[in-house]
C-alpha cells in the first residue's frame, strides 16, 4: 500500500470504528457512501486493497490497523479484522 | 523609330496606369474585407454576449426558483409538523385523561363491590351468630331454673354459676359477633378506600407521566423542525453555491468563446491583409515583368527597324505596324494584369466570406454552450430542489411516524394497565368475598363451638360452685390470686432489665424494652391464666394481644424515657431536686405498668380491672423500698456485666470509665495503665479492653452491599473497639453502598494509591461506578482522659476534613455535609461540617457548645476558619490546617518512617517504575510493598520495623537511588475550550447526512468523559474491533487537550473542509500527545488471555484521538462537529 492508501485506510478504520462496534461503524459509513458513489468506491476500495495487501504479506498494513486496534498481533489478525469490516460493509450496503 | 518608341512609351504608361489602378482596387478590397470582418465580429460577439446573458438569467431564475421551491416545501412541512404536533398532543392528552378516568372508575366500581359484599356478609353473619348468643342465654336460664344441688347454698351457687357461664358465653359470642360484624362491615369501606386510593394513585401517576411524554413529543417536533430548517438552510446554501459555480463557469466560457472569436477575426483580417500584400507584390512583379517584356519587344522592334534600310513610306507603314504591334503587346500585358488582379480581388472576397462563416460557427457554438450550461443548471437545480423537498418530507414523516408510534405505544401501555387493573380489581373482589365468607364462617364456627360445649361447661361450673361453698377461706383466697397478672409483671420486669442491660437507658432502649416487655407480659398473663383455669389458648388472639401489648409498651417506654429525660434536665436546671425527680420517675413507671395491665386485660377480653390492684401493688413493691433497690441493683449489675463483656450498645463515657475501673479492680496490677479514667477527675489506672485493634486501613464491607444504617452500626462497633483510632464511613456516590475504613490515631486513609486494602477492595470490583464519598468519621479519644481532646473537636482545615468536603461538593455539584463523632464529658456527640458552593460563606460548622446545645458558624474561607479556630478555648491558638510540607519532611526522615509511609514509598517506586517501563524495577517495588504490608499489625515503632525489615529498607533505598527522579510536574495549563461552549455545546448533535439519514450523535463526553460508566467501557472493549475503550480522568483536561489537538491539526482540517466533504464524512485528526502523562482509564482485551481487563498502570493513555464530522455547511457556519475524542495508547 502506498502512503495515500494507508492514510485513507486510517481515516476509515479510526474514523468509523475507533469507538464503535463493527455494525455501528459500518452504519455510520453508509450515511456518506450510500449517497455518494465516489465515497463508496473510495472507502470500499481502501478496505479491499488493504485486505488484499494484508493477505499478500504487505507489512505496511499492520501499523495502520494497529492505529485502530493496538493489540493486533500480526498480519493474519489484521486481515481477519479487515475482512470482518468489509463483509459487514458489503452486507449493509447491499441492503441499503 | 520615334513612332515606335512613342508607342512603347505610351504602352508602358498605360500598363503602369492599369497596374496602379488594379493595385488600388486590391488595397480598397483588403480594407473593405477587413472592415466587413470587423463588423461581422462585432455582431457575433454581441450575439454571444447576449446569449450568455440569457443563460445567466435562466440560471439565476432556476436557482431562485429551486430555493423558493425549497422554502415552500419547508413551510409546508413545518405547517404539517405543527398541525400534527397539535393534533397528537391533543390525542395524547385525551388518551391519558380517558384512561386515567377509566382507572378511577374501575377503582370506584371495585370499591362499591367490596362495600356491598362486606355489608351482605356482615349482616348474614350477625344474624346467624346473634341467634347463637340468644341460644346460650336460653340454655343458661333453663339450667338456672332447675339447678339441683345438695342444699340451698349449693343450689344457689349452681344457679349463679349456670347463669354466669351462659352469660359469659353469650357475651363472648356477642362480643365476637359485634367485633366480627363490625370488622367485616368495616373491611368494606376500608378495602374500598384502598382500591379507590390505589386507582387514584395510578391515575395520578398516569397524569404525572403525561408531561414527560408530551415533552418528548414536543422535543420530537422541535427536533424535526430544527432538522428541517437545517436541511433547508444547507440545501439553499448548496443551491446558491451551485448557481454561483455555474455562473462562474458561464463567465469563463463566455470569455473563452469571445476571445476565440476575436482571435479568429484578427487572424482572418491578417490573412486578408497578407493576401492583399502578396497581390500587390504580385501585381507589381507582373507589371515589372510586362513592362520588361514590353521594353524587350520595343527594343526588338527598334533593333529590327534599325538594321533595315527602307524607304520612308515603307518606314512609315512599318512604323505604324510596329507601333501597333508594340501597343498590342503592352495592351495584352495590361489586360493580363487587369485579369489577374481582378481574380485576386475576387479571391479576397471569398477569404473574408469564409472567415465570417467560421466566426459565425464559433459564435453559434458559444451560444449553444451557454444555453447548454443554463439548461444543465436548470435541470440540476430542479433536481436538487426536488430531492431536498423529498428529504424534508422524509424528515417530517420520520418524526411524525416516530411520534405516532410513541403515542400509540404509550396509549397501548395505558390500555394494558387499565385492563390489568380491571382484572386485578376483579380478583381482589373475588378474593375479598372469599376471605369474608371464610372469616364469617370461622366466626360462626367459633360462636357455635362454645354453644356446643356450654352444657358441659355449665355442669362443671355448677359442680365447682357447689364444691366451693364447702372450701376453707384459705383455699378461696388462693384461688383468687391473679397469677396471670403476677406472671405478666414479673416477665415484663425481667425483659426490661435484660434490654436495659444490653442497650442502656436511652429513650430508644426504653422504647424497645417497653415493646418487648409489653408483648411478653401480655403473653405471660394470658398463658398463665389459661393454665390456671384450664382454658385452651387461642394463639391468634394471643398474637393480637402481644401486638397490642407491644404497642402500648413502646408508648410506655417512650413516656418513661421522655419523663426521665425531662426530669434529668429539670434537675440539671435545678428546677426540682434529684429526690423529687426519682420519686416522680418511679410514679410514672407504676402508672405505666398499671396502664399496660389494663390494656392487656382489654386486649384479652378480660375485665379491665382484673388484677389491677395486684399489678399496682407489685409495681410499687418493685419500685420503692427494698424491692426497688433490689431491682435497681440487678439492673445496674446486668448493665455493668454487658458493658464489661463488650456486648453492650450505647455505652457512655461514664459507663466505659466505670467498666475500666471494674476491670482494673479485677486484674490488679498485672497490666500497665495506658488509659486514665475520666470520671470524677481522678486518674484511676485501668486495664485496656482486651480487644485487638483492627489493622490500619482495613476496609469493612458486607457480602451484600451495606446500607448506611448497617455501616454506621459497624462504625460504632469499631469506635468502641478501637477508641484511640479514627474510623470512617464512606458511601458510593452511584450505588449508595457503604463501607467502613479503619484509620490510625491521626487519620483514615481510603486512597487506593496508598491503602493496599482499599486498592484490593476496588480492584476486586472492576467496572463498579461511583466515588467513595466520606459520610462520617471519628476523632479518637485521648487515652489519658477518655474523651476527644479539645483541639480535635473540630474538623481539620486545609489538607484535611474541610478540604475533603469541598472536593466532594465540587465533584458532585451539590452541597455536602459530613459528621465527626467525638466523645466529650457528656458522652458521644457529633460535629457537622460542610461545604456549599452556592453560599458566599461556603464552609459551615455545627458543634456542641459548652452546654451541649449545637452552635453553628459559617466561614468565607479556610483562612477565616483558621482564625476562628485559633481563638477557640482549648485549641491553644493552634492551626486546624494540615501542613503538607511538614508532613513530607517528617515522612522523609530516614529510619523513622511508619509502616504506612514505607508502603507509600514502595508504591511510589512501583508507579515510577511503571512510568519508566521498567518491569524489573516495578517487580522489586511490588515485592517490597507486599513485605511492608505484612508488617502491619506486627511492627509499629521504627525500632521494630528496623529489626524486622532492615534488609527491605535498604533495598527500597537502593531502588529509589537507581531510578531517575521524576521530572518536575509541568505547569498547570490554562483551560482551553474546544469551541464556544466547550464540548458540551455540540454533545449529542446529529447531522443530516448526505443520504438524508441522521448521523450517530456526537458522543465525546457521553462515551469518554470522566463520568462515562466503566461498565459500559468494559462492554465496549469487548464488542468494538479496536479492543480498547477508555475515558478521560478529568473533564477540564479532556476539554483542554482536545482543543489543543484540534488547534494542532488546523491545516489538516482546513484541507478537509476545502475538499467540500459530504455531510457525515468523518475526519480523523493526527494523534496528539499533550505531555501530561496518563490521561485516562479504561479496559482492553488482553491478547494473551482474550479477556477484557482494566488497562494497567504500565500502559498509560498518553495521547488524544479526536474525530470530526463534516456538517455539509461552510464557514462561517459550523462546518464540522466534534464527533468523538478519547484518550489513546501511544
Amino acid at each position: 500500500m502506498n502512503d495515500t492508501e494507508r492514510s485513507g485506510l486510517r481515516q476509515v478504520l479510526v474514523g468509523y470504528f475507533g469507538d464503535n462496534s463493527t455494525e455501528d461503524g459500518v452504519r455510520e459509513m453508509l450515511g456518506v457512501t450510500r449517497a455518494r458513489a465516489d465515497q463508496h468506491e473510495e472507502y470500499r476500495g481502501l478496505l479491499a486493497t488493504a485486505l488484499d495487501a494484508a493477505r499478500a504479506g504487505d507489512e505496511d498494513v499492520l501499523p495502520v490497523v494497529r492505529q485502530l486496534a493496538p493489540f493486533t498481533p500480526d498480519l493474519t489478525a489484521a486481515a481477519a479484522l479487515l475482512a470482518a469490516i468489509l463483509t459487514e460493509y458489503d452486507r449493509q450496503y447491499a441492503q441499503s | 523609330m520615334a513612332a515606335i518608341a512613342a508607342a512603347g512609351t505610351e504602352g508602358q504608361a498605360a500598363l503602369a496606369a492599369a497596374v496602379a489602378e488594379q493595385l488600388a482596387t486590391v488595397a480598397a478590397t483588403v480594407e473593405a474585407q477587413q472592415a466587413g470582418i470587423e463588423d461581422g465580429v462585432a455582431a457575433q460577439l454581441a450575439a454571444v454576449d447576449s446569449a450568455f446573458g440569457d443563460a445567466r438569467g435562466r440560471l439565476l431564475a432556476a436557482i431562485a426558483g429551486a430555493q423558493q421551491q425549497l422554502i415552500d416545501a419547508h413551510q409546508g412541512e413545518q405547517q404539517r409538523l405543527a398541525g400534527w404536533s397539535a393534533e397528537t398532543q391533543q390525542q395524547l392528552a385525551t388518551g391519558y385523561a380517558t384512561r386515567a378516568g377509566e382507572i378511577q372508575s374501575s377503582g370506584v366500581s371495585a370499591g362499591g363491590g367490596v362495600v356491598s359484599a362486606a355489608e351482605t356478609i356482615a349482616a348474614g353473619t350477625g344474624s346467624e351468630v346473634g341467634g347463637l348468643a340468644a341460644q346460650a342465654r336460653a340454655q343458661g336460664a333453663a339450667r338456672a331454673a332447675s339447678p339441683g344441688g345438695e342444699d340451698a347454698d349449693g343450689a344457689e351457687a349452681r344457679a349463679v354459676a349456670a347463669r354466669e357461664v351462659a352469660g359469659d358465653t353469650a357475651t363472648q359470642i356477642s362480643g365476637k359477633l359485634g367485633n366480627t360484624v363490625a370488622e367485616l362491615r368495616g373491611l368494606g369501606p376500608e378495602t374500598q378506600a384502598q382500591l379507590v386510593g390505589q386507582a387514584n394513585q395510578i391515575a395520578m401517576q398516569i397524569h404525572l407521566r403525561l408531561p414527560t411524554v408530551a415533552a418528548v413529543l414536543g422535543e420530537t417536533t422541535v427536533g424535526a423542525g430544527a432538522q428541517l430548517s437545517q436541511a433547508v438552510a444547507a440545501g439553499s446554501s448548496s443551491l446558491a453555491a451551485y448557481g454561483s459555480e455555474l455562473s462562474t463557469q458561464l463567465t469563463g466560457l463566455q470569455a473563452t468563446v469571445m476571445r476565440a472569436i476575436r482571435q479568429q477575426a484578427d487572424t482572418a483580417k491578417e490573412s486578408v491583409y497578407e493576401a492583399g500584400r502578396q497581390t500587390v507584390e504580385a501585381g507589381q512583379a507582373q507589371h515589372a515583368q510586362a513592362a520588361q517584356a514590353g521594353a524587350a519587344l520595343l527594343d526588338g522592334v527598334l533593333a529590327g527597324v534599325a538594321n533595315r534600310k527602307i524607304r520612308r513610306a515603307a518606314a512609315a507603314k512599318l512604323s505604324g505596324e510596329l507601333s501597333a504591334h508594340v501597343r498590342q503587346g503592352f495592351g495584352d500585358a495590361e489586360q493580363q494584369a487587369r485579369v489577374m488582379l481582378a481574380e485576386i480581388a475576387q479571391a479576397f472576397s471569398d477569404t473574408a466570406s469564409q472567415a465570417l462563416d467560421v466566426l459565425q460557427d464559433s459564435a453559434e457554438q458559444g451560444r449553444q454552450q451557454a444555453a447548454g450550461v443554463a439548461g444543465q443548471g436548470e435541470e440540476a437545480a430542479a433536481g436538487q430542489a426536488g430531492a431536498l423537498a423529498a428529504q424534508l418530507s422524509a424528515v417530517a414523516a420520520a418524526a411524525t411516524g416516530s411520534g405516532d408510534r410513541m403515542v400509540s405505544g404509550n396509549l397501548a401501555t395505558l390500555d394494558q394497565i387499565v385492563a390489568d387493573l380491571d382484572t386485578r380489581f376483579g380478583q381482589v373482589l373475588t378474593e375479598f368475598r372469599q376471605s369474608l365468607t371464610q372469616r364469617a364462617g370461622e366466626t360462626t364456627g367459633q360462636a357455635r363451638e362454645p354453644v356446643g360445649t356450654l352444657d358441659a361447661r355449665m355442669t362443671t361450673a355448677m359442680r365447682e360452685a357447689e364444691e366451693a361453698t364447702h372450701r376453707s377461706w384459705l383455699e378461696k383466697a388462693w384461688d383468687s390470686i391473679p397469677w396471670g397478672t403476677i406472671a405478666g409483671v414479673i416477665v415484663g420486669l425481667v425483659v426490661t432489665i435484660a434490654v436495659v442491660a444490653l442497650l442502656g437507658t436511652g429513650i430508644g432502649a426504653l422504647i424497645v424494652a417497653g415493646a418487648l416487655s409489653g408483648a411478653l407480659s401480655a403473653a405471660a398473663t394470658t398463658l398463665t391464666d389459661n393454665a390456671v383455669h384450664g382454658r385452651d389458648t387461642n394463639w391468634s388472639d394471643l398474637g393480637k394481644q402481644m401486638l397490642v401489648g407491644a404497642a402500648f409498651g413502646a408508648v410506655g417506654g417512650a413516656i418513661g424515657g421522655g419523663v426521665a429525660g425531662a426530669l434529668g434536665g429539670a434537675v440539671e436546671r435545678q428546677l426540682i431536686t434529684e429526690a423529687t425527680a426519682i420519686a416522680a420517675g418511679k410514679a410514672v413507671n407504676v402508672a405505666t405498668g398499671a396502664t399496660l395491665g389494663i390494656v392487656n386485660n382489654i386486649a384479652a377480653g378480660r375485665p379491665w380491672h382484673e388484677g389491677l390492684l395486684t399489678n399496682i401493688g407489685l409495681s410499687m413493691a418493685l419500685s420503692y423500698g427494698p424491692g426497688g433497690r433490689f431491682i435497681e441493683g440487678v439492673t445496674q449489675n446486668a448493665r455493668g456485666a454487658m458493658v464489661d463483656s463488650g456486648a453492650a450498645f450505647n455505652v457512655t463515657a461514664a459507663e466505659t470509665a466505670a467498666s475500666s475501673a471494674r476491670m482494673q479492680t479485677r486484674v490488679g496490677s498485672e497490666v500497665e495503665p495506658p488509659i486514665v479514667g475520666a470520671q470524677e477527675g481522678a486518674a484511676t489506672p485501668v486495664a485496656e479492653e482486651p480487644v485487638m485493634d483492627m489493622p490500619e486501613g482495613t476496609v469493612m464491607y458486607g457480602d451484600t452491599p451495606l446500607a448506611e444504617a448497617e455501616a454506621r452500626g459497624m462504625y460504632q462497633n469499631a469506635r468502641r473497639d478501637s477508641p484511640h483510632n479514627e474510623v470512617a464511613v464512606y458511601r458510593n456516590s452511584e450505588t449508595g453502598e457503604c463501607i467502613v475504613v479503619q484509620g490510625n490515631n491521626e487519620y483514615v486513609d481510603a486512597r487506593a494509591s496508598t491503602n493496599s486494602a482499599m486498592r484490593e477492595f476496588i480492584e476486586g470490583r472492576p467496572g463498579e461506578p461511583g466515588r467513595w464519598d466520606l459520610v462520617e468519621h471519628s476523632h479518637p479519644v485521648d487515652p489519658a482522659t477518655g474523651v476527644t481532646l479539645e483541639p480535635h473537636r473540630y474538623p481539620s482545615g486545609q489538607g484535611g476534613d474541610f478540604e475533603v468536603a469541598r472536593w466532594q461538593a465540587e465533584q458532585s455539584g451539590k452541597p455536602v455535609e459530613q459528621t465527626i463523632g467525638i466523645v466529650t464529658e457528656r458522652g458521644n456527640e457529633t460535629v457537622t461540617y460542610g461545604y456549599d458552593p452556592a453560599d458566599p460563606q461556603p464552609y459551615s460548622l455545627t458543634y456542641p457548645g459548652p452546654d451541649g446545645a449545637p452552635v453553628t458558624q459559617r466561614f468565607r474561607s479556610m483562612e477565616a476558619y483558621g482564625e476562628w479556630y485559633e481563638n477557640q478555648p482549648g485549641t491553644g491558638g493552634g492551626s486546624p490546617h494540615i501542613d503538607a510540607e511538614a508532613t513530607t519532611a517528617v515522612a522523609a526522615a530516614p529510619g523513622r518512617e511508619t509502616v504506612a509511609e514505607l508502603k507509600r514509598r514502595a508504591f511510589e517506586a512501583e508507579a515510577r517504575a511503571g512510568e519508566l517501563r521498567r518491569g524489573d524495577w516495578a517487580k522489586r517495588a511490588e515485592n517490597l510493598r507486599e513485605t511492608f504490608e505484612q508488617l502491619e499489625g506486627i511492627a509499629s515503632s521504627p525500632e521494630e520495623i528496623q529489626a524486622l525489615a532492615a534488609q527491605e529498607l535498604a533495598e527500597l533505598a537502593a531502588l529509589e537511588g537507581e531510578m531517575p527522579p521524576r521530572p518536575p510536574a509541568p505547569e498547570p495549563r490554562p483551560v482551553k475550550l474546544t469551541q464556544e461552549g466547550g464540548l458540551a455545546a455540540t454533545e449529542g448533535m446529529q447531522i443530516l447526512q448526505a443520504d438524508g439519514t441522521l448521523s450517530d450523535p456526537t458522543h465525546g463526553l457521553k462515551k469518554h468523559g470522566p463520568t462515562a460508566p466503566l461498565k459500559w467501557l468494559e462492554n465496549l472493549a469487548e464488542t468494538n474491533p479496536s479492543g480498547v475503550a477508555a475515558r478521560f480522568l478529568d473533564g477540564t483536561v479532556m476539554e483542554t487537550v482536545t482543543a489543543e489537538a484540534i488547534a494542532a491539526a488546523q491545516p489538516e482540517i482546513d484541507a478537509f473542509l476545502a475538499s467540500n466533504p459530504p455531510a457525515g464524512k468523518n475526519l480523523v485528526l493526527a494523534r496528539y500527545e499533550p505531555g501530561l502523562g496518563n490521561l485516562g482509564e479504561g479496559y482492553y482485551k488482553n491478547p494473551a488471555t482474550g479477556l477484557v481487563e482494566p488497562i494497567p498502570a504500565g500502559m498509560p493513555l498518553t495521547e488524544v484521538q479526536v474525530i470530526l464530522k463534516a456538517t455539509g455547511a461552510t464557514p462561517p457556519d459550523r462546518a464540522y462537529v466534534i464527533q468523538s475524542t478519547y484518550p489513546a495508547l501511544p
